[in-house]
């Protein structure tokens, strides 16, 4: 019976270092790949050398495009925050005819194919003489990631008790001043998480920016497919690490915010409240 | 009473509330005078949070006014006005320690940082809560969380204090404890408090005034002793204090006392000074309270004698009730005073019984048709 029990588990444990590997396994090649002493991405490589990464600061290109599109995240990022909560508070605090066909259709963007928002923004920002630009990025980005606030934000103000907004408005506070004691710092995790997501989201955004931009003001992803297209070395796969270590090191930012910023566990719901005894 | 004389700090003129359809609170009419403690008193559904928070300004009537201070204030809302509520569920501010949820009435009204810090331990000294300005408000007890609610209301020197059932969470030796804290921030405080509650005890207790409520009306509001003596009808005898309630048929007024039939006996009401309540030949009840229903020897002198099998005999310390079956499906219960050596019956034994006709209140029939007959 013992017995049994051990070899069961050890068929667990296998199977969950193969899925683990198998995981792994492209991130390991990247960096095995960038570490290679060959002028061509071969796998596997012939020597191993840092050369590539010593190379990397004269490629002025991928500096200006991860600057590019830190500005284009970052500013999609921003306006979605901005208007998915504003977007969010009307359709979940306000009953009005309607309110479920706005939501669906700020959700759309969600399911709708991104080569054809790409050229229909193509279209749109031509006519609007603001194609090619990071402007026109941000823009058609805010769309993409509007959902991923609206959905996230939108939840955590459905679960928040109305009953603080009406203890603040008893204790004197117009509705703006609700917003931004009462509303908006117990939103602050779920505005943090939507714009996480969203960000890494458009970062590697192609498909639209493929479409919009012009040389200039291009962003890393298709910096990186421009590259490739002429240059086999392992710039590439140098840059890849480098972002890899870019995310690691945003998830543990966000991590440690989470953890020392006072009451947001509180909020995220580990512990509930006790902030009245429920009836 | 105390303060039953000053002016009026907040009154209601046959307010009305509906909900899609069904009336929250019926044409409600309330006057409460500065430095009054008041209740409402009434079952679970019966409209007094409703009615508080049109007093609160956080509900709009659909009729009737509002007046605070004489002031008309139907239509502002509750960040106008100068009363503070004491919610339910408390809704202390989770993101907040405590002493940002205390100050956070005077943050809004822009009061300079010194004033704010000063007045804000000034209340705490006044909750008794001295050391726990950083508390998060996820770490207070009940009764701390409590505290921290009613200061947060009072810093703001309202007119009014409303306080929407604040006590019901906690357990009995903490909610007598509260009760006589918050008489005595009253006290030290001076303001109007109007308090809701479903605990007749808490609102004998507390109150210089009780409204009774029920199904979103004010049935009767006077002092707990004309609730409790002179309760309006059945329903109200019945939810305050304890009462044997018998139908009765009227038969007639003979020197100040009116008889009336229950089952098979006769039995002699004083009339009330202010005149008959029921006309002759029609049915209303007959309201005993289980104290002044006297048993043993004391039942030997009252006008009104009975004799009944003891069904139940429950000791209570300090006093027992007996549950008597007088045949005729009539049954009473009687509490006594009960000291060692006194008889005492069980089940089984005969027992007599008996009330002057000053102990007996005879009270029109109960108008709604949810609640059954004679006892
Ligand atoms: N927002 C609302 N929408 C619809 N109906 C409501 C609303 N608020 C209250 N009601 C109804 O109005 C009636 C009175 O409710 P209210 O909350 O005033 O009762 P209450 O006396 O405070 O009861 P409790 O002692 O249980 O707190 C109830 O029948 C309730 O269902
Ligand atoms: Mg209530």
């Amino acid at each position: 019976m013992r017995r049994g029990n051990r070899n069961y588990k050890w068929v667990l444990y296998t199977f969950a270092g193969l899925i683990g590997l198998y995981l792994l396994l492209p991130l390991l090649m990247i960096l095995l790949t960038s570490l290679s002493s060959g002028s061509a991405s071969k796998f596997p490589p012939e020597g191993l050398t840092l050369e590539w990464y010593s190379k990397l600061g004269e490629q002025k290109q991928f500096l200006e495009a991860f600057r590019n599109s830190m500005i284009a995240s970052a500013g999609a990022v921003l306006l979605a925050l901005v208007t998915g909560t504003l977007a969010a508070l009307a359709i979940v605090n306000y009953s009005f005819p309607g309110r479920g066909l706005l939501r669906a259709f700020f959700m759309s963007p969600m399911v709708m194919p991104k080569i054809t928002l790409g050229v229909a923004y193509l279209i749109l920002f031509s006519k609007m003489h603001i194609a090619g630009g990071l402007f026109a990025l941000i823009l058609g980005e805010a769309v993409i990631v509007l959902p991923f606030v609206l959905s996230i934000v939108g939840s955590a103000l459905a679960n928040l008790n109305p009953v603080h907004r009406e203890a603040a408005a008893d204790l004197g506070a117009g509705p703006l001043k609700i917003f931004f004691t009462v509303t908006l710092p117990q939103l602050k995790l779920s505005l943090l998480l939507a714009g996480s997501i969203a960000f890494v989201f458009t970062f590697d955004q192609v498909e639209t920016a493929l479409l919009i931009l012009r040389q200039g003001s291009y962003t890393l992803p298709i910096q990186l497919f421009l590259y490739m297209e002429k240059w086999q070395d392992p710039t590439v796969a140098v840059v890849s690490v480098v972002l890899i270590a870019f995310a690691l090191a945003l998830f543990f930012a966000i991590k440690l915010v989470i953890r020392t910023a006072p009451g947001l566990d509180t909020l995220a719901g580990g512990r509930q409240n006790k902030g009245g005894p429920k009836t | 009473m105390s303060g039953g004389q000053g002016p009026i700090a907040i009154e209601t003129r046959d307010v009305i509330k509906r909900y899609a359809g069904n009336t929250a609170v019926n044409r409600v009419s309330l006057q409460v005078k500065r430095g009054e403690f008041v209740s409402l008193l009434g079952p679970s559904g019966c409209g007094k949070t409703t009615l508080l928070r049109m007093l609160g300004g956080l509900e709009q009537p659909d009729e009737g006014t509002v007046l605070l201070s004489g002031q008309d204030v139907s239509g502002i809302p509750a960040y106008g006005r100068n009363s503070n509520m004491i919610f339910q569920q408390l809704a202390l501010f989770p993101h907040m320690d405590v002493f940002n949820n205390i100050a956070y009435g005077l943050k809004v009204k822009k009061t300079p940082k010194a004033e704010i810090r000063k007045r804000v331990h000034d209340m705490l000294e006044l909750v008794q809560l001295g050391d726990y300005s950083k508390r998060a408000v996820s770490q207070l007890s009940g009764g701390q969380a409590q505290r921290v609610a009613i200061a947060r209301a009072l810093i703001n020197k309202p007119e009014v204090l409303l306080l929407d059932e604040p006590l019901s969470a906690l357990d009995m030796q903490l909610r007598l404890d509260m009760q006589r804290e918050l008489k005595r921030i009253q006290r030290d405080f001076g303001g109007t408090f109007i308090f809701v509650t479903h605990d007749q005890n808490e609102a004998m207790n507390m109150s210089d005034r009780i409204g009774v409520m029920r199904g979103g009306r004010l049935l009767q509001y006077g002092t707990p002793d004309e609730i409790y003596e002179q309760p309006v009808d059945s329903f109200v005898a019945k939810f305050i204090g304890d009462t044997n309630l018998m139908k009765v048929k009227v038969l007639g007024t003979e020197q100040g006392n009116v008889w009336v039939q229950a089952g098979g006996v006769k039995l002699a009401v004083r009339e009330p000074a202010t005149g008959p309540v029921l006309p002759d030949g029609s049915t209303g009840f007959l309201s005993v309270r289980y104290e002044y229903l006297r048993t043993g020897e004391a039942a030997k002198d009252c006008v009104n004698r009975l004799e009944g099998r003891v069904t139940d005999s429950v000791y209570g310390g300090a006093s027992i009730r007996y549950t008597l079956d007088l045949g005729g499906h009539i049954q009473l219960q009687a509490s006594s005073l009960f000291q060692r050596g006194d008889a005492r019956y069980v089940p089984g034994d005969t027992l007599a019984a008996g009330f002057n006709p000053e102990d007996g209140l005879l009270l029109p029939d109960d108008p709604s048709p949810d609640r059954e007959g004679a006892l």
